[in-house]
């Protein structure tokens, strides 16, 4: 009685598809301790696996690269047009870097064979985990169908010229691209992924662009096109800018915070990702739905609080969705969570300052936010607060005016 | 530089000759001369009776030696010069047709190489003087005429007059010849200019192999302080046939002069008097001269670069079709592994649970009572027994195990084949170099296992490093492999040992050695060792091109080092140090904004 209850909250369908039967039945050999976990299908091709997609609802689908029929790319383009909210991934051995990239669009992340089953296990069961995070299925849908993130044209184009310069340097580019939020995120997403097979993941744009080298950065973003130009209106526009100086703007709040609690220099990176990254929700719905976004923003100049009229537009804050999508893109978990709980950390568990606490201030420190509230704030409108609970339970309230100094100087 | 000029000055002016014209008869005799050609005489005057006095005035009695012709008048005068030719006019003055000067100037125009004597009347001496002012040859006062007078002065005006165009012929020669030994001269210069600037090598040697001409260009490809060691072409350089050195004797340069057909060779190799080699593509033709082939002019020029990049460009398109190919393998190899991978997994599970169920059997079995039981316990223990269930417990597991490894052992192998390849990677981009050494030894493994055993010393928290990975790979495999070889050749057995560590140096740099302890290699050698084609291996083995490659790719591509310690006998320690580049840093955290 108990076990089948706890089967129904915690199902998760996973779908698998290869053309190689043995690889299929080693999988399921393999996964099999996780019966009771997942409710698991091995099918092979891609035709039968739209077939199986009509008989059951799947969460989850790893699909194969190179088919014969149908290709792993066509598969999971034809999955995020039927069933959008699915979570899309590619297990392939095939290792040309042209065919990588063509997974960057349709898949969410894109695992090397031999994959190793506890990367495989944990990959799915973080996917898992962030349904958690995000509760609304529209919202799901939204994001795992985002294909990529808009740039404001001016920096899209900046980009698209500095690197036809022969001269273009490594840091010149990063400097392009870290004060995108859309860039970053995509630029990170792509390195991180199991093709580049980094021993650790990279969490600035200058360590990926490095990594990366000229020529696939150049065919990433000339070729492969994994950064778009914004094309909707001038208004949008000129928000999207403001939202990415802010972001700009609490990354650095967020590193010299690190920096000054003496953090280590790879924390202090996450921090700055973290911080960077954390308006990514808003900026997809600024993309997708402008028109939600703009009666959001009316509420909150009608003095109501950001996050309770995010809530009832979008069943969601802006911090959940952004963490949804950085999940699905595999990003490393402490940046999802310092995202996630950007608005209110406490309510995860933690014994000592961290990514999440450090995001969350340099959040409020950094004002309101500027999707909602352009120029001077008037009053306490779009303002969050500060989780000063949290922070007395850590211990830091007194570092606050430390901070807010710190703060002051990026401003 | 100024000798070398001279010698090729001096080796023209005694090989171009001046071509002599063929010298024209500058002061052919008239035929009048040599033979009893009469001396034609026009007589001007339009006194006939006068003209009949004069012509046997000139005549006397030897008629046959002067053809007297007369005019009256100028058109008359005009009409027998258009006719026929002579050899003096004798105009009267007094002629009707306006006054004598204008009759003569008309004449002299007329007839500009034949003399006019003019004949003035009595005591018309003003006249007469003008009129030789004018052109005319001489005059005559009609009234003191007499034969002898006459022919004296006829003959002495044709002489003049022969002379003055003889003389005049003379200079227009001597300004002739002039011109063209200018022209020879200015010809010459330019041929040096030219020999000089080639951007070609050019060297003239006789049938003895000793060198007659050489170009600047020659001196500075065949020596480093652009001064021919010597004259003598074998302690210039020497050519490689068949890679060995060979003498001027003995060589093909000889042939050409005693065959008198010339060669040539597109890619080539000089050996130079230092020792260096150069590799050239050379022409060489017979020197033709009247008595036949005197020599051979040999013509040259470094190919050194082009070389370069022809290896360059077949090293990247073997590297990418490498690539392309390990890219391909990986492929096909890694979705099998996936699967043993999981099997094996799987069955290792699997069997514990099987293990755990037989044992609980048998505990429920032990627990059981009565001779049924008993019988049971018996005949089990015997199944056991036949089914060796001991081993299989113990083995099975490790077998797993081990096949595990082997699967991990081959996934790491295709990776490392996978990254060493970089297929296509042609820009640079930091690399883990740490990482690049364990792929490199791993895909090397099978060159050195049978000699060495090979340890890495790989220093942690190494910075990355900007380079072209698959280049870099290239080095350190052929550094690895050098140390294979190198104690191969020492035949150490069980010893063999090769090092490869990393450090950082200092900010901007780290060093990469590999150390062997094979034959080790004299100063000698160690001071050509990364000169292109190179070899102290046997023919087959090394193309004397790896040191050299490994030297570009450091030094020109990445702006570091390659040395080498070594001691013979004892082993060899080649150090890499490489900048870590692109120090550019991004901005300050905090300051841009």
């Amino acid at each position: 009685m108990r076990k089948r209850d706890w089967h129904r909250v915690t199902t998760y369908n996973v779908l698998f598809v290869d053309d190689d039967e043995n690889m299929l039945a080693g999988l399921q050999r393999m996964l099999r301790p996780l019966r009771h976990e997942w409710h698991m299908r091995f099918v092979n091709g891609g035709p039968a696996a739209l077939q199986a997609l009509t008989e059951e609802k799947f969460h989850a689908i790893v699909s194969d690269m190179r088919m014969p029929d149908m290709d792993g790319v066509q598969l999971l383009a034809e999955v995020s047009r039927l069933y959008p909210e699915m979570v899309r991934l590619i297990l392939s051995g095939f290792s040309e870097a042209e065919s990588v990239m063509r997974t960057v669009g349709p898949a969410h992340q894109f695992l090397a064979k031999p994959c190793p089953p506890d990367i495989l296990i944990d990959v799915l069961r973080r996917s898992m985990a962030l349904r958690q995070m995000l509760r609304s299925d529209a919202m799901r849908g939204l994001l795992a169908s985002i294909k990529s993130l808009p740039t404001p044209p001016e920096t899209y184009f900046r980009l698209i010229k500095y690197l036809e310069d022969p001269n273009a340097s490594f840091a010149g580019t990063a400097q392009i691209i870290e004060r995108d939020v859309a860039m970053t995120a995509e630029l990170l997403k792509m390195t991180n992924s199991a093709y580049f097979a980094l021993p650790a993941r990279v969490t600035s744009p200058l360590q990926a662009i490095r990594v990366l080298g000229f020529e696939i950065l150049r065919s990433l973003v000339l070729q492969v096109g994994i950064f778009q130009s914004f094309h909707g209106q001038a208004k949008e526009k000129a928000l999207m800018e403001a939202v990415n100086r802010d972001s700009f703007r609490v990354a650095h709040i967020s590193r010299r915070i690190a920096k000054l609690e003496g953090f280590e220099l790879a924390r202090v990176e996450e921090c700055f990702c973290a911080g960077m990254l954390c308006s990514i929700g808003a900026l997809v719905l600024l993309d997708c739905l402008p028109g939600s976004f703009a009666k959001v923003k009316a509420r909150v100049l009608d003095g109501e609080d950001p996050i309770e009229a995010e809530m009832a537009e979008f069943g969601a804050t802006q911090f959940q969705m952004g963490a949804y999508l950085l999940g699905l893109w595999g990003f490393k978990n402490t940046i999802v969570e310092a995202v996630g709980f950007a608005d209110q950390p406490g309510s995860q568990p933690a014994s000592r300052l961290d990514v999440p606490a450090v995001v969350h201030v340099a959040r409020v420190l950094a004002g309101p936010f500027p999707g909602f509230v352009l120029g001077e704030a008037e009053g306490s409108a779009g303002r969050m607060p500060l989780d000063m609970g949290y922070l007395s339970q850590l211990g830091k309230q007194e570092r606050l005016g430390v901070w807010m100094i710190e703060a002051r100087q990026v401003m | 530089m100024a000798a070398t000029s001279n010698t090729a000055e001096t080796w023209f002016r005694q090989r171009v000759r001046y071509p002599v014209p063929k010298a024209k008869t500058l002061l052919k005799r008239t035929a009048q001369e040599g033979s009893k050609m009469p001396t034609r005489l026009l007589l001007v005057d339009p006194d006939c009776d006068e003209a009949e006095r004069i012509v046997a005035l000139i005549h006397r009695n030897e008629t046959d030696a002067y053809t007297i012709k007369h005019a009256q008048g100028f058109e008359d005068a005009e009409e027998l010069l258009g006719e026929h030719e002579f050899d003096a006019v004798l105009l009267d003055l007094a002629t009707p047709v306006g006054r004598g000067g204008a009759v003569l100037k008309k004449l002299i125009g007329l007839a500009a190489n034949t003399p006019i004597i003019v004949l003035t009347q009595t005591e018309d001496e003003t006249a007469g003087a003008m009129a030789v002012q004018a052109g005319a040859q001489d005059f005559l006062v009609k009234s003191r005429l007499n034969g002898d007078m006459l022919r004296r002065v006829i003959r002495y005006s044709i002489d003049r007059v022969r002379f003055r165009q003889d003389v005049d012929g003379l200079a227009r020669e001597i300004a002739h010849r002039k011109r063209i030994a200018d022209a020879l001269s200015d010809s010459q210069n330019r041929m040096m200019a030219i020999n000089e600037s080639l951007f070609e090598g050019v060297l003239v040697f006789d049938e003895s192999g000793h060198i007659a001409l050489s170009n600047r260009a020659a001196e500075r490809l065949l020596s480093d302080d652009g001064k021919l060691p010597s004259r003598d072409l074998d302690e210039v350089l020497r050519l490689v046939l068949d890679e060995q050195p060979i003498s001027f004797g003995a060589g093909p340069f000889r042939q050409v002069i005693h065959e008198g057909a010339g060669i040539q060779d597109e890619d080539a190799i000089f050996v130079r008097g230092d020792g260096r080699p150069v590799a050239v593509a050379y022409a060489c033709v017979p020197l033709m001269e009247k008595d036949g082939v005197q020599g051979a002019i040999l013509s040259f020029r470094d190919i050194g670069a082009f070389k370069q990049a022809q290896r360059d460009a077949l090293q990247s398109s073997k590297l990418a079709s490498v690539g392309q190919l390990a890219a391909g393998i990986a492929h096909e190899i890694n979705t099998p592994i996936q699967y043993i991978g999981d099997n094996l997994r799987f069955l290792s599970s699997a069997f514990q649970s099987l293990v755990g169920l037989i044992k609980r059997s048998e505990q429920l079995l032990s627990e059981l009572e009565g001779p049924a039981a008993v019988q049971a316990r018996a005949a089990l223990e015997r199944a056991r027994e036949q089914a060796d269930a001991d081993y299989l417990l113990e083995n099975i597991p490790a077998a797993t195990r081990q096949s595990l490894e082997g699967a991990g052992q081959v996934a790491r192998i295709v990776l490392a084949m996978k990254e060493f390849s970089h297929p296509g990677e042609r820009a640079k981009a930091e690399v883990d170099i740490n990482r690049s050494i364990e792929n490199t030894v791993a895909v090397s493994r099978n060159e050195w296992k049978q000699w060495a055993r090979l340890d890495t010393r790989l220093e942690e928290n190494l910075p990355r490093v900007n380079c072209l990975a698959g280049e870099i790979n290239q080095v350190l495999l052929n550094l690895v492999v050098n140390a294979a070889h190198a104690i191969e050749e020492a035949d150490r057995g069980a010893d063999g040992r090769i090092v490869v560590s990393t450090r950082r140096i200092d900010e901007d740099r780290i060093e990469i050695a590999v150390e062997d302890n094979g034959v080790g290699m004299t100063d000698t050698v160690k001071e050509q060792i990364f000169d292109p084609f190179f070899t102290t291996k046997r023919i087959g083995k090394g193309t004397g091109q790896g040191l050299a490659i490994c030297r570009d790719v450091i030094v020109a591509k990445h702006g570091g080092r390659i040395s080498v310690d070594s001691a013979p006998g004892v082993g060899s320690r080649f150090s890499v140090i490489l900048p870590i580049g692109d120090a550019e840093e991004g901005l300050a955290p905090g300051d841009d904004l």
